[in-house]
């Protein structure tokens, strides 16, 4: 176990292991301002923020965190942001990203100038001076690792993977329609919202678990995958805004499941 | 552009039985998911047209018995729905609001 000052961070899960102060506070603007330095809003503006175990947003390419409860950016978030726009056009800096290496070592990108990573260096570095095609494939393998691990700790914390639960007939539709939309099998899609650890109570239909993912399009709006209040059925598929989210959190639609 | 605009007239064009549910999937979720920037509506317009939309992911022509105890509805409950909901909207958006929210307030 690491130790991140608030809370522990198991670097063979690749996450913390309780949730972070800034998401139980939701519903408390003044606290969750005290920690982030963001309004409420702001705050829930991004879906990144609504997985509370997750480690640095799941980027440590360019975040990092010194205390457990909040980010920062390192070299600044408007150069992470420019970062992360560069990073889009980088095969090795996309795998690094899509696959959370934090247990495994920092990674350092670039000509010495740019040196981003994780502060849970623990094995190592994997350097690149110009993008070297043959990293790549090492973060591949790793990547292939830890996913593997970040699976486990879904089904450890939730008992069940959502791939293993049934699929009412009708979602089963909606998952289909996702999947012809979005180019990924329903068990993809179904996979990666196992593997999101948040889930929220949805108070205005029956107290069902709704579980968001981001779109692998990157568009506009978030995948919903609904199971019913004991979580032994998915029973709903689809989309929804970011912005129906946020406000269904804030005026008490959605509450965070404790687990 | 007016959003709110467009939402209401594809929703009339299925309570008026111009389109179908399916028809009105089509041409209504991805426009709202996709078209509608963010804080173009207000809050009681957005949580309104969303709700609409998603309740289009609770919708199916033949749900079974127990797609129905899960909240699903047939084309014709939606409609029924959506008749009963753009109504009230119409009549007082705000009020609307407050309503829905006072479902899970209590």
């Amino acid at each position: 176990m690491n130790y991140a000052q608030a809370r522990y961070q198991n670097p063979s899960l690749g996450r913390f292991i309780s949730q972070d102060q800034a998401f139980l506070s939701v519903g408390d603007n003044n606290q969750i301002k005290q920690i982030t330095g963001h309004e409420l809003q702001q705050y829930l503006s991004d879906p990144q923020n609504l997985n509370s175990y997750s480690y640095v947003k799941n980027n440590p390419l360019i975040v990092i965190d010194r205390n457990g409860k909040w980010i920062a950016y390192l070299l600044g978030e408007k150069n992470a942001v420019a970062l992360g726009n560069w990073a889009n056009g980088n095969a090795v800096a996309q795998y690094a990203t899509a696959h959370p290496v934090i247990s495994v070592g920092a990674i350092t990108i670039g000509a010495g100038a740019i040196a981003v990573g994780g502060v849970y260096a623990a094995g190592g570095s994997i350097a690149c001076g110009n993008l070297c095609p043959a990293a790549a494939s090492i973060i591949d393998s790793i990547g292939n690792y830890f996913s593997s691990q970040t699976d486990k700790a879904a089904k450890a914390l939730n008992n069940t993977s959502f791939r293993d639960l049934q699929v009412v007939p009708s979602a089963h539709q909606k998952l289909d329609a996702l999947s012809q939309k979005f180019g990924f099998s329903a068990n993809d899609i179904l996979s990666q919202a196992s593997k999101s650890a948040q889930k929220f109570v949805d108070n205005a239909n029956n107290g069902n678990i709704n579980t968001w993912i981001p779109r692998p399009d990157g568009g506009q709006g978030l995948i919903r995958v609904t199971t019913n209040p004991e979580m032994n059925r998915i029973i709903s598929a689809g989309l929804n805004t970011i912005e129906n989210v946020k406000n269904g959190i804030v005026n008490g639609r959605f509450t965070p499941l404790k687990q | 552009m007016d959003y709110k605009d467009a939402l209401t007239k594809k929703i009339y064009n299925l309570i008026s039985g111009k389109w179908g549910v399916p028809e009105f999937e089509k041409e209504y979720y991805r426009y709202f998911l996709e078209q509608v920037p963010e804080g173009s509506l207000t809050l009681p317009q957005s949580t309104f047209y969303g709700l609409v939309q998603e309740k289009l992911d609770w919708t199916a022509e033949s749900p079974n018995e127990q797609e129905k105890k899960d909240g699903w509805f047939n084309y014709p409950e939606y409609i029924e729905w959506l008749k009963i909901n753009a109504q009230l909207f119409q009549e007082n958006e705000e009020g609307w609001y407050k309503n829905h929210i006072r479902r899970f307030k209590n």
